[in-house]
C-alpha cells in the first residue's frame, strides 16, 4: 500500500485552516459572506460593505445570529456540553 | 499474539506530528505508543478478519429487524427521525459504510464484539497512516493488517459520480481542544481529494441556515456533508429540525440510520437474534444474566459511565456525563493481560468489508487516554 506523504503533510495546512475557524464569532458582509474581522471594526473600503459579527457558538450566549436571512450557530451546542469530543 | 518492547524512534514525536498526529501525548504520557508493538500470526489476523466480516453481516440483519419492527424507542431516537431512518436504510444513499468494531481477542479463542463505532469513529489517522509509516520504517520486511487508506480513497471514487454535481463535499466537525477531530476530518478530506473530489471544510457551528437549506460560510448550499459529529446530537439541536425538509437537498455521510448501529441498544437485539453466536457476548436490556458483566449507557463516548463487575464485585467504574442514560448489560470478557496492559482490537470496515485494525491498550476500560500501539503480522 502506498501512502502519499506529500498529500498527507498537507493535512496540517488544512487542519490549520479548519481550526482557524474556531473563533466565537465571524465577521460577515451584507450578503452573509465571511470577511476579515477588520471590516466589522468600523473599517470599510476595498469593496466590502460590512454586515456585522455573528456568534457562531450559540451556547456561549451569543444566540443564533442572523444577517440577510442566514442564521448560524444552530449546530454544535451539544459538543460544547460534552467537552467538545464527539468521536467514538 | 505477543506484545514486544521496542525502542521508540529517536525523533518519533516529530515524525508523527509531520503526518498530522498532533495529539500524540495526553496527560504527559504518550498516547501514540511506539515503545512496544503487537505481533500477530497470519492465522490470528484471519480470525479477526473473519469475525469482522461475520459481525457486519449480523448488523445488517439486525438493522433490517429494527427497521421492520420499528424498535426505535429502545434507542431513544426521536419519533420525527423514524421516517428519515427508514428512508435512508431502504434507499442506501452513497456513504463510506465505514466504522470500527471494538473486539476482545487474546490470540486463542474467537474475537468477541464489544461494540460497533460507526457514526463518528476516531483513531482513524493512527490506524491508517501513523502505524503504517512506523512499520515501513521499523519493520519494512513485515506486513500489517492495514488497507484503510486505499479502501477509503477507492470508496470515495465509487460514490463520487452519485454525489451532487458541481458542488464540493463539505467536511465538518466540532471545535475541540486536542485537534484530533480537526485532523481526522482533514485526513478524510484528503482521501476524498485523492479520489478527485472537490472539498471544503468548516466547523459544525459555522453551518448556516438561509431559510431553504444548509449553507457554508460563503452561503453556498451544502449538498454533501461528511460529519464527524454524532447524529444523536444533531437531531437535538436547533438546526436539526431542518433535516426533514432538506432530505432531498443535503446528503449526510454517514447516513442517519447509523444511529441504530452505533447505539449500544443494538447489542441485546443481536444476542436475541443470534444467541450464543461465537463472536457475540450475551447482552440484555433489563438486568444481567450472570454476576460478571459490563453495564454501559446506550449512548456514551470514550469509556464514560461504565461499570465492570466480576463475580458480583465492582472491578472498575468510570464517571462521565451519561449517568442518567438508559443502559445495557453485556457479558464480561477477560482481556489479555500483558503485565497490566490490556489491549482492545479496533477492527475497521470500509464499504462494509474488513480494511485493517488498530490496537488500543489501557487498564480494564478503554477510554480517551488509552494508548494506540502499532502491530505487525509475523509468521
Amino acid at each position: 500500500m502506498k501512502i502519499d506523504k506529500t498529500a498527507i503533510a498537507g493535512m496540517l495546512a488544512v487542519s490549520a485552516a479548519v481550526l482557524a475557524g474556531c473563533d466565537d464569532r465571524v465577521c460577515v458582509d451584507k450578503q452573509g459572506r465571511r470577511v476579515a474581522e477588520q471590516y466589522c471594526g468600523g473599517h470599510s473600503g476595498g469593496g466590502v460593505v460590512p454586515g456585522g459579527f455573528y456568534y457562531v457558538s450559540g451556547w456561549r450566549g451569543g444566540g443564533i445570529g442572523t444577517v440577510d436571512g442566514v442564521a448560524r450557530g444552530g449546530f454544535g451546542g451539544e459538543a460544547a456540553g460534552h467537552g467538545g469530543a464527539s468521536g467514538e | 499474539m505477543q506484545r514486544i518492547a521496542v525502542p521508540p524512534r529517536v525523533d518519533w514525536q516529530a515524525r508523527v506530528e509531520a503526518l498530522g498526529l498532533a495529539w500524540h501525548t495526553a496527560a504527559g504520557a504518550p498516547y501514540w505508543n511506539e515503545s512496544a508493538y503487537y505481533a500477530f500470526t497470519l492465522d490470528e489476523i484471519d480470525r479477526i478478519e473473519a469475525a469482522t466480516a461475520a459481525l457486519y453481516g449480523l448488523f445488517l440483519e439486525a438493522g433490517d429487524y429494527v427497521v421492520s419492527q420499528r424498535l426505535y424507542d429502545r434507542f431513544g431516537i426521536p419519533d420525527w427521525c423514524w421516517p428519515l431512518i427508514e428512508e435512508a436504510w431502504k434507499a442506501e444513499p452513497p456513504a463510506l459504510n465505514y466504522g470500527r468494531f471494538d473486539l476482545g481477542f487474546d490470540g486463542h479463542g474467537t474475537p468477541k464484539l464489544f461494540e460497533f463505532n460507526c457514526d463518528t469513529p476516531t483513531s482513524l489517522v493512527e490506524a491508517a497512516v501513523i502505524q503504517w509509516d512506523w512499520k515501513t520504517e521499523v519493520f519494512p520486511a513485515y506486513d500489517q493488517f492495514n488497507s484503510l487508506h486505499d479502501k477509503l480513497v477507492a470508496k470515495w471514487r465509487d460514490i463520487g459520480p452519485y454525489l451532487a454535481p458541481g458542488a464540493p463535499v463539505h467536511f465538518t466537525h466540532a471545535r475541540e481542544s486536542t485537534g484530533e477531530e480537526a485532523v481526522t476530518t482533514a485526513y478524510l478530506m484528503d482521501t476524498a481529494r485523492s479520489a478527485g473530489l472537490a472539498t471544503e471544510g468548516l466547523l459544525i457551528s459555522d453551518i448556516g441556515w438561509d431559510g431553504r437549506g444548509y449553507v457554508d460560510l460563503q452561503s453556498r448550499e451544502i449538498r454533501t456533508l461528511y460529519h464527524l459529529y454524532p447524529w444523536e446530537w444533531l437531531v437535538k439541536e436547533p438546526f436539526g429540525r431542518h433535516l426533514l425538509e432538506t432530505r432531498d437537498r443535503t446528503l449526510w455521510i454517514e447516513p442517519i440510520w447509523k444511529m441504530i448501529w452505533s447505539n449500544k441498544a443494538i447489542l441485546p437485539i443481536l444476542w436475541d437474534l443470534h444467541p450464543r453466536h461465537e463472536n457475540l457476548l450475551w447482552a440484555t436490556r433489563d438486568r444481567p444474566v450472570s454476576d460478571s458483566y459490563v453495564r454501559k449507557p446506550i449512548l456514551a463516548r470514550e469509556g464514560a459511565n461504565i461499570r465492570l463487575v466480576k463475580d458480583g464485585r465492582d472491578l472498575a467504574v468510570t464517571d462521565g456525563s451519561y449517568a442518567d442514560a438508559p443502559v445495557v448489560y453485556q457479558g464480561l470478557y477477560d482481556l489479555p493481560d500483558f503485565d497490566g496492559v490490556r489491549p482492545v482490537i479496533g477492527s475497521w470496515v470500509v464499504d462494509g468489508a474488513p480494511a485493517g485494525m488498530g490496537v488500543r491498550e489501557d487498564g480494564l476500560i478503554t477510554g480517551n487516554l488509552s494508548r494506540f500501539t502499532p502491530h505487525i503480522i509475523y509468521g
